[in-house]
């Protein structure tokens, strides 16, 4: 059933009563309840985390429990990694794969609108401002990328009066030779390591060609792409 | 060379191909070889679901390989080279098919060279319970088990195998295999072979699950029907994928931001054992993954990375800890992707591994 019809559903019944329920990730509990204080807001909170899952802010009269409940399920899917007010490295952890996308793809140019739909899911819900600021911010950050380590293969071009702001992809590992295009990713991954401040900037299995890449340069692939030993 | 036939005609021209007719050396200037048909099941995005999309996506692939591209009917190209005749039937412009009787090291490498790494080219990536279906009576099956990418190389009685079965019934075999724990995980079902009889005419397939298959016998009809079938069962399961685990988001009025589509979750039955090692070989951005992504451990166990499925160029992002894998698919992000992984995971790390609505 439609959301929006199970509601209209729920409002037309006198036994039911409808009540918003606030939902976030455990480790924002405290930033919500001071918002919801700043704001006056009165309604029960959600909280999920790694281990368990906290409800609070329930009337004594309602039908919900104030609970805590433990599960084994590990951090809560992130089907929101950034909103519109998340910090710069976290815009910058989605903005990274949604180029190295485009060159998989060997796109010549990405919009920096087109990226900030790709990155915000809520975009189109936001007011003219608000999407104004959250560009400049997406507009920032690929700027700072394009000014780095990933100078030889993007570049920022600033907005004019006849177009929006753009990332012009120079180079792609997608168009090198197929036998070198591994070694072109683990590359670019390496770099963006270094730009989303990663401890490990270097996988183990990268620092040479595995035995599958050596076999296959060779003629050597076994039929379902492995090496025969 | 007189080239334009219509499909039954080119059924008529393969099936003299398979009986080494005379008739079949004369069609495409000699180009034919007679005895067996190599296939392969394809998916692709042309830029426009249309004749003329396939069209202006064939001929790319066709100019970047030095073949001469002609169309033979409605939805049927034949792909030309100086000894060799391709023939690609679109009549479902994303799910492909290509036919050949070219020897089985120069299909493979048109399919490897030339169409797949157009990111707009993808092999279809057929699961287990899929090659299960796969039609006749089944004498033959492969279990091609690899999994040094991704697990340590010790403390794993079968990290790497190769066994073929022979005779009625092999499946059976093979569960019997599984059904030992120590063996469950590595038991893959990696290709099938099965004889069809009709009448008088008899053929025999065998397909694996990277979508190739190889076909002898005496009816090209018997075998293209097989071949649609199949094409037919693998686009229903990628547009299943699709539909259950894409994740969308629509403005709405009423409730301001709607959400649909599942978080695919694999449950591991096999854990992983080096969650490291893992991750590297699953972002080693080499085959059979082609996955690109810098992983981060955000809490004890737990990763997460924004990943790009290299070769269609389209993001996911995976959530990984020892029992489970999550993959949330953008919202356009390909179905094909999600069916590479189920695939490669059956093949690479445990058989087993499979998705609750796709099975």
């Amino acid at each position: 059933m439609q959301p929006a019809r199970f509601l209209r559903r729920l409002r037309d019944r006198d036994d039911t009563r409808v009540i918003a329920v606030f939902v976030g990730n455990e480790t924002h509990r405290s930033d919500l309840e001071a918002s919801m204080t700043q704001h006056r807001i009165q309604a029960p909170l959600l909280t999920v985390g790694r281990d368990g899952a906290r409800l609070t802010g329930v009337e004594p009269s309602s039908t919900l429990d104030a609970s805590e409940l433990a599960h084994q399920g590990g951090l809560p899917p992130a089907r929101f990694p950034i909103d519109q007010l998340s910090p710069a490295e976290e815009i910058r952890e989605l903005v990274v794969p949604s180029l190295v996308a485009a060159q998989a793809r060997q796109d010549e140019i990405v919009d920096v609108e087109a990226l900030c739909r790709e990155v915000l899911p809520e975009w189109s819900l936001l007011g003219k401002e608000a999407q104004r600021e959250f560009r400049a911010r997406v507009d920032d950050v690929v700027r700072r990328l394009a000014e780095g380590d990933f100078g030889a293969h993007f570049r920022y071009e600033p907005g004019t009066k006849a177009s929006q702001p753009r990332i012009r992809v120079l180079d792609t590992p997608a168009a090198s030779d197929p036998r070198g295009t591994p070694q072109g990713w683990q590359a670019q991954q390496r770099r963006a390591a270094r730009a989303l401040g990663r401890q490990r900037p270097q996988i183990e299995g990268q620092l040479a060609p595995s035995l599958e890449d050596l076999a296959q340069a060779g003629g050597l692939g076994g039929e379902e792409g492995v090496p025969d030993e | 060379m007189g080239l334009a036939m219509d499909r039954s005609d080119f059924i008529a021209t393969m099936t003299a191909a398979l009986n080494a007719e005379p008739s079949a050396e004369a069609a495409f200037g000699g180009r034919l070889r007679t005895g067996q048909v190599k296939s392969r099941l394809l998916e692709a995005h042309p830029p426009e679901l249309s004749a003329e999309g396939c069209s202006a996506l064939l001929k790319t692939v066709a100019d970047r390989a030095g073949l001469e591209l002609q169309a033979l009917d409605d939805d049927l190209w034949a792909l030309l080279g100086p000894g060799d005749a391709f023939f690609m039937d679109t009549a479902n412009a994303r799910f492909w098919q290509l036919h050949s009787t070219a020897r089985a090291d120069v299909v493979e490498s048109l399919v490897k060279t030339r169409l797949i790494p157009d990111h707009r080219v993808d092999s279809a990536w057929m699961p287990a319970h899929l090659l299960h279906k796969f039609e006749g009576t089944r004498t033959w099956l492969r279990s091609s088990f690899t999994s040094d990418q991704l697990v340590p190389t010790d403390g794993d009685p079968a990290r790497r195998w190769r066994m073929q079965l022979e005779g009625d019934a092999p499946e059976e075999l093979l569960k019997l295999i599984r059904g030992n724990p120590r063996y469950a995980s590595n038991a893959s079902l990696t290709a099938v072979g099965s004889t069809i009889v009709d009448g008088h005419r008899r053929v025999q397939l065998a397909a694996n699950f990277q979508g190739k298959v190889i076909s002898q016998g005496t009816s090209f009809e018997l075998i293209a029907g097989v071949l649609w079938r199949t094409g037919k069962r693998y686009e229903q399961y990628v547009r299943a994928l699709e539909s259950r685990y894409r994740l969308t988001t629509q403005p709405s009025d009423s409730v301001g931001l709607r959400i649909d589509g599942d978080v695919a979750l694999f449950e591991l039955e096999r854990h992983i054992p080096d969650l490291e090692l893992f991750l590297d070989g699953l972002f080693s951005c080499r085959e059979p993954f082609r996955l690109w992504g810098v992983p981060r451990e955000v809490a004890f166990e737990q990763w997460e990375t924004n990943a790009v499925d290299l070769h269609v160029g389209q993001p996911l992002r995976l959530e990984i800890n020892p029992c489970w894998i999550r993959v949330l698919l953008d919202e356009h992000t390909c179905g094909n992707t999600l069916a590479r992984l189920i695939a490669n995971l059956q093949q690479h790390f445990d058989a087993r591994a499979e998705l609750p609505a796709a099975a």
